[in-house]
């Protein structure tokens, strides 16, 4: 009874014990390892291969082959073996005899030095000298002597190699000359071994200076920093980096490193912890051209180097006047690029406006506004603020009349004064002013023919050029503009004189920070959005995740990259609690990761890299004198 | 091939000078030679000669204690191991623990052999005293063992408490920082604990900052738990446990129903005992017979 | 908000694993230990010698082999066991220690997430200090004050009815705060039913007061007029409890003598006082019940 349950324990633990040893032992980079090895043994032979058929196939080659082939066996030959023995024997002897010279000369020198270090001793002792002095005369000429023996012997000694070379010199020649060509051959043969042998390890890159830094990503990517894997037949994993030279030699791996760049957890030798994207790993590795963000880190700009994805979302953050509202460390403030609201009233019919900033999309798809989180009531409050604070009386011309009878004139003017080079009309024409397919329902006719007299007294900063229409040529423009209207937008109804309508729109301007972009009367911008310097390394039990987890769309891990993505795409996506104020931009897919890149690069934290690390551009002295130089 | 290795054994190794040196019995197949196997041999020695049969049955001791000490000796083995592998400094400590999943030979297995061989023995060290309890194997005459017991259970919750701090995660050191908090309210010793303005406490010179290192966890706590958890404690621990062993077999070995006991104490002293107990308290107490 | 999973996550959350052995050990070994006693006392009605006395089991047997393969075996059991443990779960490791992020819930160690769920009723210098000192203190004095010489060296109910239950009293205690504080106490250290999802913006309304406010006694009252109450009823628990039981169990005082009866009343006090600080507080909101300018209590 006892016996057997012994027996059945031991056996259990046994077993236990093998299923540890083999859980450690069958790690998966091991696999990796040796399937790379195979593909790059059989990549090496297949090189081989082709190189020995080439060769085979050159005529030049062939005759070479058997030109040295012949002296070869000529070299060989019985008669020349004996030659060659007598003349080794000879050889023997001579150097034998320069040994000798050589070895009588070097003991005699080595005799003076000791007379040398006597006499040294001597003098500091103050003792008598000039016996050792006379001694070391004596051996000083003997040794003159016995140099000169050493000349002779090796001068005969030099003279029978030279001759024996000379012998043979036609074959060592074409020796020389086939092993030459064969060289590659050779070195082929050896890198074969080198991988038949080459043992399965981890390889790792140990950077002190960066934080202790440890990279073992090449335990898998084993042929990152090796030309010849480029070819997208090879799988992914075991290709060569993209453009090697300037990521991995003049960024040298061994003082980089990858996750420095591509983050992810370099410490790991499995495939999905190493790239990140587990639970407690705050840093997931970046995807595809998002590992641009990095470049930020020691290259305080970017402009000079070709990180082009970066460089688009810095546009992209740039042109959407991001910066209006948040601030980014060494970025200029932005400018107000929305047109003023001053006179806003003497433009806007209200009906329209109130639909306009519910949102800007529904009468222009393509408007530079972005969509903010905004209800019909809080859009008719901004509305009655808007146009009951602004200057209703702008223009010099008062009261224009559409006339029905130019509307012809006015699409021949638009057409021969070149305006459809900017504006489109129903989406015909080019995209640089609004489409003005629906105007008609937006500006009054006044407004919109003192406009056209004059672009900048209304909107000092717009790009609209002044064209110098004719007072015809306008009021034929406004009435035909006029009768483009949008066709069933939606009513609504606005009391611009109700003072508590007013005040509470403009409560609701401060809030989502309007004077940002637009001059409006009463207001100031602020960039008090919380500011993005530091935004890539922001702790991440700071971000608002809302009640993310509920919702598989938005992510279940709770990280920094989710968050940021997620909110330039979709900035409302977190707002379980709070309601955030970003509004929406439209943003395609690949814009977003574009900015996302941008705003990744924030880490806020040049200064903590160690000096060598940071790039440093020559100035325009180190320049010239670099030149100079040259 | 068998029976000629048996005989080279039985004729040239058990008589040589260097295997009576070593092994001072014969072999173990006779009671005689188990006896004196059991009495030669240090750990063994642990253990008496004879016991009663009750006491081999699992469903009487649970086996508890002897767990405990086994999985103190997995501790020791596995935590002597791991040291190999370990920097107690904040800026390498957390590294050293990845690179012990990732990279170290058997590392991930001998970290989760230490750390579950840990919880493992905090539950065997509650369940050996929930045993010695419902056996009621505390009473006289292993008063002063149950004592030591207790201060042993104290010290296995230490032990296990500072090696939480060492894999510097952020589930060691807020696991930590609960756990020192509490030193804060020591009355009198720390700085938030009543009275402690009497002695002048501040946050800087309270108890919590001696056990710390500093006025919160950093890398000074982080050496101090390390040198705690890997000498002093297992020192005193070591030190403790064998008196709890030798009180074992001083206090009459296995507890057991009153008759067992008295049974196997030397009969002498037994009525001596009584007559002591006579005299002092004027009880009138039998003294077993002579069987 | 509910659903099974949450619950699973947490239960295999790797340092919660021990969480489940415990609970199966509770279970086993309070059985087993019941079932044995109960066996011991059947016997001892009827006369007969206790499991352990049986002449039988009195037998003398030699270590080697009958103890040293049982200990051989289980030791093999256990290390395969653990092994087997070892192999396929792996010890946590979170992001790296850091200062300045303080993780939502932030735990001790789950042995010694009694105490911390202690802090919720007590002042930190009693649930942290002052109560793990008397159940150190309390478990070494149990054998000078358990003077009942039946019962030793053998499972039973019948003989050590009262100290079995006082005993099992304060170890399930231990043993569900323990739990409670691992599966039922989430972020902010809420409450959460096993299942619910551990949302740390859970808010839960603070409306704990005072004993003091509860009888609307004006906080700004100096401290001891306004205590006043609270140091009576607590006086009376301490002292007149003890003498009513002495009066009316006059036996259980005269078995232990005075010095033992007043650290075995004391000691009971205690015991009871910590569940019925935890039911005020759960039922009546009760804050402290009495609070000096030095502690509360």
């Amino acid at each position: 009874m006892r016996f057997r349950a012994f027996v059945i324990s031991s056996m259990l633990l046994f077993v236990m014990t093998v299923l540890a040893v083999w859980v450690d032992f069958d790690r998966e980079w091991k696999k990796y390892q040796s399937d790379f090895n195979k593909i790059e043994f059989d990549k090496t032979k297949s090189e081989l291969e082709n190189l020995k058929k080439s060769m085979d196939a050159d005529a030049d080659y062939k005759k070479l082959e058997a030109s040295y082939k012949s002296s070869e066996d000529q070299v060989n030959s019985p008669e020349a073996l004996v030659k060659q023995k007598d003349l080794d024997q000879k050889m023997a002897k001579l150097k034998f005899d320069v040994y000798k010279a050589e070895r009588d000369a070097k003991f005699t020198k080595s005799t003076i030095g000791s007379l040398d270090y006597q006499i040294s001793r001597n003098i500091s002792n103050n003792d008598a000298t000039a016996s050792i002095n006379d001694q070391k005369m004596i051996l000083q000429a003997k040794l003159d002597e016995q140099n000169k023996a050493v000349d002779v012997v090796r001068a005969s000694f030099d003279k029978a190699q030279k001759e024996a070379k000379d012998d043979i010199k036609q074959y060592t020649d074409l020796k020389s000359k086939f092993e030459d060509k064969n060289a590659k051959v050779e070195l082929l043969n050896k890198k074969l071994d080198v991988i038949a042998k080459r043992p399965i390890d981890i390889q790792q890159i140990i950077i002190p200076e960066l934080n202790n830094t440890v990279d073992r990503c090449m335990t898998c990517h084993m042929a990152a920093n090796t030309d010849g894997f480029e070819d997208k037949k090879y799988p992914k994993v075991f290709q060569t980096h993209p453009n090697r030279e300037l990521f991995l030699v003049k960024h040298n791996v061994k003082d980089f490193g990858c996750v420095v760049c591509h983050q992810g957890q370099g410490l790991s030798t499995k495939s999905k912890s190493a790239h990140g994207w587990v639970e407690f790993w705050e840093k997931p590795m970046f995807k595809g051209k998002q590992v641009e963000a990095s470049c930020i880190k020691c290259h305080k700009t970017t402009d000079n180097i070709p990180a082009d994805y970066f460089n688009k979302g810095k546009e992209l953050v740039t042109a959407s006047n991001c910066l209006a509202c948040h601030k980014i460390e060494g970025q200029p403030a932005a400018v107000k690029n929305g047109p003023p609201l001053l006179q806003a009233s003497s433009k806007l019919n209200a009906t329209w406006m109130v639909n306009w900033v519910e949102n800007p999309r529904h009468y222009l798809p393509r408007s530079k506004m972005p969509t903010f989180p905004l209800g019909k009531e809080e859009a008719t409050a901004i509305t009655a603020y808007v146009l009951s604070s602004s200057d209703p009386n702008y223009g010099i011309k008062k009261g224009v009349v559409p006339d029905p009878s130019l509307v012809g004139n006015g699409q021949r003017v638009f057409k021969a004064k070149g305006c459809n080079s900017c504006h489109a009309i129903k989406g015909v024409g080019a995209n640089v002013g609004p489409d003005l397919g629906r105007v008609g329902s937006k500006a009054n006719p006044t407004w919109m023919y003192n406009w056209i007299k004059n672009p900048q007294s209304y909107h000092p900063g717009t790009i609209m050029p002044n064209l110098g229409l004719t007072d015809e040529e306008t009021l034929s423009v406004v009435s035909w503009l006029q009768t483009f209207k949008w066709d069933n937008m939606p009513q609504s109804q606005v009391d611009i004189h109700n003072v508590e309508l007013a005040t509470k729109g403009k409560a609701i301007m401060k809030n989502y920070n309007c004077a940002s972009c637009h001059n409006v009367v009463g207001l100031e911008g602020a960039q008090n959005c919380p500011e993005l310097t530091g935004e890539a390394e922001k702790d991440i039990h700071k971000f608002d995740f809302g009640y993310a987890h509920r919702d598989p769309l938005r992510g279940v891990y709770h990280t920094r990259e989710s968050y940021i993505y997620n909110k330039i795409r979709s900035p409302g996506v977190y707002d379980d609690f709070v309601k955030g104020k970003m509004p929406r931009f439209w943003f395609t897919d690949e814009q977003t990761s574009q900015a996302y890149t941008y705003i990744m690069g924030m880490t806020g934290k040049y200064d903590d890299l160690p000096y060598k690390y940071i790039y440093k551009p020559k100035t325009v002295e180190e320049s010239n004198e670099e030149i100079k130089k040259k | 091939m068998g029976s000629k290795l048996q005989d080279f054994l039985e004729s040239q190794v058990y008589p040589s000078q260097i295997w009576q040196s070593v092994i001072r019995h014969g072999k173990p197949v006779n009671d005689r030679n188990r006896s004196l196997a059991v009495l030669g041999n240090v750990f063994l020695h642990l253990h008496p000669i004879r016991l009663p049969r009750y006491a081999t049955k699992y469903t009487y001791t649970w086996g508890m204690g002897g767990l405990s000490f086994l999985l103190f000796l997995v501790e020791t083995v596995t935590g002597i191991l791991l040291m190999f592998y370990y920097h107690p400094t904040a800026s390498l400590a957390y590294g050293d623990i990845k690179s012990l999943e990732f990279d170290v030979p058997f590392g991930m297995i001998l970290r989760n052999m230490h750390r579950w061989g840990a919880h493992a023995m905090v539950l065997a060290v509650w369940f050996h005293m929930f045993r010695v309890f419902m056996t009621g194997s505390y009473k006289k005459p292993r008063e002063f063992n149950w004592a030591i017991g207790v201060i042993l259970l104290t010290i296995t919750l230490f032990m296990s408490f500072t090696g939480y701090l060492l894999p510097w995660d952020q589930l060691a050191m807020w696991a930590i920082t609960v756990g020192t908090n509490m030193a804060r309210a020591v009355p009198l010793l720390g700085h938030e604990g009543p009275f402690s303005n009497l002695l002048g406490l501040k946050i800087d010179n309270d108890i919590r900052f001696a056990l710390l290192g500093g006025t919160r966890v950093g890398g000074p706590t982080l050496i101090r738990f390390y040198v705690l958890h890997c000498i002093a404690v297992p020192f005193v621990m070591s030190f403790i446990l064998s008196i709890h062993f030798w009180r074992i077999r001083k206090d009459g070995g296995i507890s057991g129903p009153q008759s067992a006991r008295l049974a196997n104490l030397n009969k002498v002293t037994q009525v001596k005992a009584a007559e002591g107990k006579k005299k002092v308290e004027g009880i009138k107490v039998e003294a077993p017979k002579a069987e | 908000m509910y659903s099974f999973k949450n619950f699973l996550d947490i239960l295999t959350t790797p340092d919660n694993v021990p969480i489940l052995l415990l609970i199966a050990m509770i279970v086993a070994y309070t059985w087993i230990s019941f079932h044995k006693a109960f066996d011991n006392d059947k016997r001892l009605a009827q006369g007969r010698p206790v499991w352990e006395g049986e002449p039988h089991n009195q037998e003398k047997v030699h270590t080697w082999p009958h103890l040293l393969n049982i200990e051989f075996i289980v030791s093999i059991i256990a290390m395969a066991g653990l092994t087997l443990w070892s192999t396929f779960l792996n010890a946590p490791l979170e992001d790296p220690a850091n200062n300045s992020v303080t993780p939502n819930p932030s735990k001790a160690p789950w042995y010694f997430l009694g105490l911390q769920e202690m802090l919720v009723y007590f002042d930190p210098w009693i649930a942290g200090v002052v109560l793990p000192g008397i159940i150190v203190v309390g478990l070494i004095a149990i054998p000078y004050i358990d003077t009942n010489p039946k019962g030793n060296g053998y499972y039973s109910w019948r003989d050590r009815r009262f100290a079995i239950g006082v005993f099992l009293f304060g170890w399930f205690l231990w043993m569900a705060l323990i739990i409670e504080g691992t599966i039922l106490r989430g972020p902010g250290w809420n409450f959460f039913m096993p299942g619910e999802y551990w949302d740390v913006h859970k808010q839960v309304a603070l409306v704990n007061i005072n004993f003091s406010e509860l009888l609307n006694i004006d906080p700004k009252t100096f401290w001891l007029a306004r205590e006043l109450p609270a140091i009576i009823i607590l006086g009376l628990y301490f002292t007149i409890t003890p003498f009513l039981v002495a009066k009316f169990n006059k036996k259980f005082y005269e078995d232990l003598g005075l010095v033992r009866y007043g650290v075995t009343i004391m000691l009971l006090l205690l015991l009871v006082g910590l569940p019925v600080k935890m039911i005020l507080r759960l039922t009546i909101n009760l804050k402290y019940i009495l609070v000096t300018p030095w502690f509360n209590i």
